[in-house]
């Protein structure tokens, strides 16, 4: 059922893409259909493989039964690592890139390390990874800022 | 002459032989380490090459292709978990090797092979592209329209158990690739959202750390508990096979395997993976000892290996010639010249012949640097294959994260490729396969071009159908092929077809 929704996702999709494409203009001495006449093709294409896709799930209960795999990547530990990943790329423009880095590789790491073996390490060691992930962080920002002369995000902190 | 002297004369140089080797060097641990492979390994050094010089790009990129292909082996024959797809069949005699106590002679026999097929296949492609340009150099806009649906066509059909879903991956990409301003009269915003971000249409490097790196690293993310381990072997400063597994009664299957892959790699989506399964299939068919295939046999590792490396000249071949990439890694490669400036296609060999030998000479350098490296590494390449996935992951995250912003220098695009790895994921982890949907966005604006252009100068589809010319004959092989690939890889018609003739 859930291949049918996402299918269905792209139906909408193309219906809408469809509709838009009427208000794009064409030019009186273009013969080839203007600028709408390929993504029409293309939506109308995919729109036909993807009803011919869901008759064939329908017509098969095995089919229709079987799951799809898209909604494990929001709980759990791939959940955890998604969430983390929109908060980076959230806090990335107030933060700085740098900044927004350091925390992300801390506390990604620790928390996966921790999912994996159910501890931090000993006091030490966690300060080590700290100071290692730190460091790549920084090691990143200055080869690509510094030499490859990137423009790299800076936040409210300067950096 | 003169072009192939300019060409040895900017590969010579300090700069390009060092980033054959780092490329190479990064391509055999992406391959070696099971989750991670070469696309993702090409994909994330795209951004970096793009601030790279021409010459210096390509040692970057083809030297990640040719380690990367070659360093699946390491995990196939330790762990028996394929780093790559291509590095499946090596399993199937690599890992017993391994258990028998000879895992270094293994990984020796292994590299030997891929050194023998990646070089091969880059002498053919020093002979091959030049002809097929002079075809190709003929073409007219309604050809390139009829060869470029005929490539999209094959590869949707080829790839992956599901034709249907082939053909899904492919229109989603073409879907894509519309985003941004039309190709011909550049004068209309399509599908922007009201987001001039999006007029440029999503950036072809976006798109493939989108759609490959982030939907491995959500998978990687959900195994953290698979735990890896290594096996043990002897301790040796430079790993080459013994005198029983090399010498001249392994060199007809090295020449078989060798032809297999180059000519697997020609052929647009049928990849590593296939040339290697077909080089084992043949391999065994046609030795005298059949029965230790599978139980540990060198024959069964060079099948394998050397196929796998040769298919990576080949696929070379059809990108170079005819600007249709053999693969996803090519189609990489391919966005990498096209991010240079390079018009690939038959133009190159009259704009540009230096860079072609450029590209042979890298294919050739940088095989022979993954069999020193390789050779020399093979104790490291076993220790990397262990780096636990919680220190691996964000860190490549890392190196997404700085590759999006440095491509247009705005955080949007880190946004875009989030979103792009959801949809990977799903698409990935159901079966829907990838390179149609890459090959779709990367041919889609040109076979937009091409179909527009031809329906100015013919009038209309009909009249251009009506023509006797190799477009025409394409585009009917096109359809044959889908109408074919669905009949046969439909389960439901096959199991009818199948119960017919049970009952007689």
């Amino acid at each position: 059922m859930g291949e049918i929704i996402f299918l269905g996702f792209f139906i909408l999709l193309c219906a809408l893409g469809f509709g838009e494409s009427f208000t794009w203009k064409v030019v009186e001495s273009d013969t080839s259909g203007g600028a709408a006449f390929w993504p029409r093709l293309v939506m109308a294409a995919l729109v036909i493989c993807c009803v011919v896709r869901i008759v064939v799930i329908l017509r098969d209960n095995e089919q229709v039964r079987k799951k799809f795999v898209f909604l494990d990547l929001f709980y759990g530990h791939r959940g955890v690592f998604l969430l983390a990943l929109v908060l980076y790329a959230a806090a990335i423009k107030p933060l700085g890139y740098l900044i927004a880095t350091v925390i992300f590789l801390n506390v990604i790491v620790n928390l996966m390390y921790w999912f994996a073996r159910g501890t931090l390490g000993k006091p030490a060691f966690l300060a080590l990874r700290t100071v290692c992930l730190c460091a790549a962080a920084y090691g990143v920002y200055y080869f690509f800022g510094s030499i490859l002369r990137i423009m790299v995000p800076v936040g409210i902190f300067g950096i | 002459m003169d072009n192939f002297l300019n060409a040895l004369g900017s590969v010579l140089t300090p700069e390009v032989l060092v980033l054959i080797f780092i490329g190479t060097f990064v391509g055999i641990i992406f391959g070696a380490i099971p989750g991670l492979n070469t696309p993702i390994a090409v994909a994330l050094l795209l951004p970096f090459s793009y601030k790279l010089g021409m010459v210096p790009a390509m040692a970057l990129l083809l030297g990640v292709y040719m380690g990367g292909i070659s360093g699946g082996l390491v995990s196939a024959i330790l762990l028996r978990i394929p780093g790559t797809a291509a590095a499946i069949a090596t399993t199937f005699d690599g890992y017993p090797m391994c258990k028998k106590g000879l895992a270094a002679e293994a990984l020796a026999i292994g590299t030997f092979g891929s050194f023998i097929g990646g070089s091969f296949s880059a002498i053919v492609l020093a002979f091959l592209a030049s002809p097929l340009t002079k075809i190709a150099i003929r073409f007219g806009p309604w050809d390139y329209f009829g060869l470029m649906i005929f490539a999209l066509s094959l590869v949707s059909a080829l790839v992956g158990k599901n034709v249907l879903k082939g053909y899904i991956s492919m229109f989603i990409g073409l879907f894509i690739s519309c985003i941004g301003l039309s190709s011909l009269d550049g004068l209309t915003k399509r599908f922007t959202l009201g987001m001039y971000q999006l007029e440029g249409g999503v950036s072809m490097v976006i798109l493939i750390i989108g759609i490959y790196a982030v939907p491995e690293i959500l998978s990687a993310a959900g195994k953290l508990k698979e735990d890896v381990t290594t096996a043990h072997f002897e301790k040796k400063r430079f790993y080459i096979p013994g005198k029983e597994n090399r010498g001249k009664k392994f060199w007809p299957l090295m020449l078989q395997s060798s032809v297999i892959g180059t000519f697997i790699g020609i052929m647009p989506g049928l990849g590593s993976s296939t040339g290697a399964m077909l080089s084992y299939t043949a391999a065994q068919k046609t030795s005298a000892k059949k029965d230790e295939f599978g139980t540990g046999c060198a024959e069964g590792i060079y099948a394998s290996e050397v196929a796998n490396n040769a298919v990576t000249g080949g696929a070379l071949i059809p990108m170079l010639s005819l600007g249709i990439p053999g693969d996803s890694v090519t189609a990489i490669i391919m966005a990498a010249l096209i991010l240079q400036g390079v018009s690939v296609g038959p133009m190159l060999f009259t704009q540009q012949p230096s860079l072609v030998y450029v590209i042979v000479l890298v294919t050739f350098l940088a095989n022979l640097a993954m069999f020193v490296i390789q050779s020399f590494g093979i104790p490291l390449f076993a220790r990397i294959v262990q780096v636990p996935r919680y220190y691996l992951l964000p860190l490549i995250v890392m190196c997404c994260s700085i590759g999006c912003i440095s491509v247009n220098n705005r955080l949007f695009d880190f946004y875009v490729i989030i979103i792009l790895g959801i949809l990977g994921y799903a698409l990935e982890n159901n079966k829907y396969p990838l390179p149609p949907l890459l090959l779709g966005y990367i041919l889609g604006s040109d076979i937009e071009l091409y179909l527009r252009r031809s329906l100015m100068y013919y009038g209309s589809f009909g009249e251009c159908m009506k023509m006797v010319s190799p477009g025409t004959f394409l585009v009917a092989a096109a359809v044959a092929i889908t109408v074919v690939a669905l009949a046969v890889k439909n389960d439901a018609l096959m199991s009818r077809l199948r119960r017919k003739k049970a009952q007689g």
